[in-house]
């Protein structure tokens, strides 16, 4: 099998060919993730049917881990207030963290461009209110140069349309964790699901 | 009516219509306030001072370039090389005259052969011109003795043994007044005599750089404009350079054919001579003004010029760059956006859960290990019942709880709290509490676990 692929020009293995992930710091996630991880250097959609049943906590190991690698995080346009307390207490440095407010969503989404753009950046976290195909497009343009990660957090449920992002995933709540569905996943299959259990 | 007020809680300077009820320099405080009802008295700012100090020196520039600063009261100018150029002394007294009354400021002038003898007469208000060092002597001699700049302690010693005048001081033997006050009195005496050289640290005004920038034809046109921008913040930078400095603010003011201009201001968080870097950040500052009119001419005023700290670059670790483009990126942003849409967040001290954050710079600080909430919802949203239960999109469900929270009483914001986990059928885990300060059964969300 393996000479076959080293030697046809046509064949190729789906999985070796995605650039190493970044650790999601949940292992039955990494182990069905293509890339074994979050895809590096792309953006993410995250689809909840409400705020506030965990989908932060998902990316919790990622930050902490950025934070320790004196990378930046980037919220855009949070529906809350990014609580201090708590983000401690997760092991996140506040000095690495800058919250974006701007007055208009598009302004959201230029800020998250410029800032996936940038190297020092390593995380840009953003609840953009509306979305289309090219402005993903040009994020995912955006965190390819800076070697970043975007996450787009959507409050949709019903009728899901994935956006042409690297990952798509619907969350779903359930007994001390998250049902976890691959809605479109480049270099995997689509459909899977997992439950992510809290540590 | 004013006054202001030093440290010793005692008048130091008055108005004029202070001194026409009889206030006067020195008197203390309290005796000032019984002379006039009406009397407004300020604390003393030497800051202020001395930047009003400042300000006549960079005026006195215009008769000589030998200025120095005699804080907190003084200003020593050299004028022999001036004297030709402005016809002789009275020239320079009337161009002096001239700089210095717009400034609103009362000033005593003298002219002597030394700075220390000069700075003396002046203080003393005699206003008088001595040519010539043989001449100095007597003409101090009348002087007073505490007119002498020396520490008070001294000032009483050489009181004591019976010396009022500078004239007592000029006949003792300076080998015994060496020996009994010190040497610093001998060598402070033969300063302002001229026996000794008395150098004195130049006043250099502050750097500044001014430029414009004319464009061919009145134009709205983006692009020109930026174009015309670059053109000047090149210049700024070549002369950055030229210094060894750095800006962190440059005022750029784009003139219109009638109205007269819009003014677009670069700021930076750090001191930088990176061209492209400030055009970036000038290019999204534009991008927030709306121009009423085509531009005409562009003209640029750089007056923050600190000298130029390159970032420290570590060999091993490339990490100095890094922290240099997130500096440059939030600067851009703040550009676009306005600064109060950049914000960092710090932990607080406090028991109250809304005191235990704020926007600013970011410090951890009283962190207590309880399980709290990512987001905090600003102010909390009320609970209400159905079915007398507690509904927030859905039935709730309580986790776990009570945690009590009772604080703030000695500021007037206090809080008496039970808090709790909850769930609604959606899965939100939500942190709610029981204000207990109410009687009836009121409840509020905080919190959501996301």
């Amino acid at each position: 099998m393996a000479d076959i692929v080293a030697s046809g020009h046509r064949l190729w293995r789906g999985l070796d060919t995605l650039p190493p992930g970044l650790p999601t710091g949940f292992t039955a996630l990494d182990a069905l993730l293509p890339s074994r991880g979050w895809p590096a250097a792309s953006v993410i959609e995250v689809l909840t049917p409400a705020w506030g049943i965990g989908e932060l906590r998902l990316f919790l190991p990622l930050m902490q881990r950025l934070s320790q690698q004196g990378r930046h995080t980037a919220w855009i346009a949070p529906p809350h207030i990014p609580y201090a307390p708590a983000l401690i207490r997760a092991g996140i440095s506040l000095a690495g963290l800058v919250v974006i407010q701007p007055q208009h969503p598009q302004q959201a989404l230029w800020s998250m461009e410029r800032l996936l753009h940038t190297a020092a950046c390593g995380l840009a976290v953003a609840w953009p209110q509306r979305l289309t195909r090219p402005i993903v497009r040009r994020l995912q343009l955006a965190a390819h140069s800076g070697h970043s990660l975007g996450v787009l957090f959507r409050r949709q449920h019903i009728n899901p349309h994935p956006l042409s992002t690297a990952l798509s995933l619907r969350l779903d709540a359930v007994e001390n964790g998250l049902a976890v569905e691959f809605l479109k996943a480049r270099g995997g299959c689509p459909r899977l699901r997992v439950t992510v259990a809290w540590p | 009516m004013r006054v202001v007020i030093d440290e010793h809680n005692s008048v130091h300077s008055v108005s004029d219509a202070a001194r026409d009820v009889g206030i006067e320099t020195g008197m203390p405080a309290g005796t000032a306030a019984a002379l006039s009802s009406v009397l407004q008295s300020l604390p003393r700012d030497t800051r202020r001072e001395l930047k009003a100090l400042e300000r006549a020196a960079r005026r006195c520039y215009r008769v000589t370039p030998t200025v120095s600063l005699a804080p907190p009261d003084a200003v020593v100018l050299e004028v022999r090389g001036s004297l030709r150029l402005f016809g002789g002394f009275e020239g320079i007294q009337n161009a002096l005259q001239a700089t210095l009354t717009p400034l609103g400021h009362d000033y005593h002038w003298a002219a002597a052969p030394t700075p220390g003898a000069s700075l003396l007469l002046a203080r003393c208000r005699r206003e008088i011109k001595i040519e010539g060092r043989a001449r100095l002597r007597s003409a101090l001699g009348g002087l007073p003795l505490y007119s002498l700049d020396i520490d008070t302690h001294l000032l009483m010693r050489l009181h004591k043994t019976g010396i009022r005048q500078l004239r007592d001081l000029w006949r003792l033997p300076r080998a015994g007044l060496a020996r009994r006050f010190g040497a610093g009195l001998v060598a402070y005496l033969d300063r302002i005599r001229g026996e000794r050289p008395d150098p004195r640290a130049l006043y250099r005004p502050p750097l500044q750089f001014r430029s414009q920038w004319e464009l061919p034809a009145a134009t709205a046109e983006y692009a020109m404009i930026l174009a015309a921008a670059d053109q000047l913040f090149r210049k700024l930078v070549r002369f950055l350079r030229r210094h060894d400095a750095a800006t962190a603010a440059v005022r750029v003011r784009l003139f219109h054919l009638r109205s007269s201009f819009t003014p677009v201001h670069v700021g930076t968080r750090q001191h930088t001579r990176d061209a492209a870097h400030l055009v970036r950040v000038f290019d999204q500052a534009l991008q927030r003004r709306e121009l009423p009119e085509p531009v005409t001419n562009l003209d640029m005023l750089c007056a923050d010029i600190r000298p130029f700290m390159p970032t420290r670059q570590d060999l091993f670790r490339n990490t100095a760059p890094q922290a240099q483009d997130w500096q440059h990126t939030l600067e851009e942003l703040e550009a676009r956006l306005g600064s109060e849409a950049i914000r960092h967040i710090a932990s607080v001290d406090d028991h109250r859960p809304e005191n235990a954050w704020i926007y600013g710079v970011p410090t951890e600080r009283g962190v207590k290990p309880r399980q709290r909430p990512l987001w905090l919802l600003s102010p909390p949203r009320p609970l209400t019942h159905r079915d007398r239960h507690l509904w927030y999109h859905g039935y709730l469900t309580v986790h776990s709880g009570p945690e009590r929270i009772e604080s703030g009483w000695w500021d007037g914001q206090d809080c008496r709290r039970d808090y709790y986990i909850a769930s609604n059928p959606q899965g939100a885990r939500l942190w709610i509490f029981q204000d207990l300060k109410q009687r009836s059964d009121t409840w509020y969300v905080h919190g959501l676990f996301a």
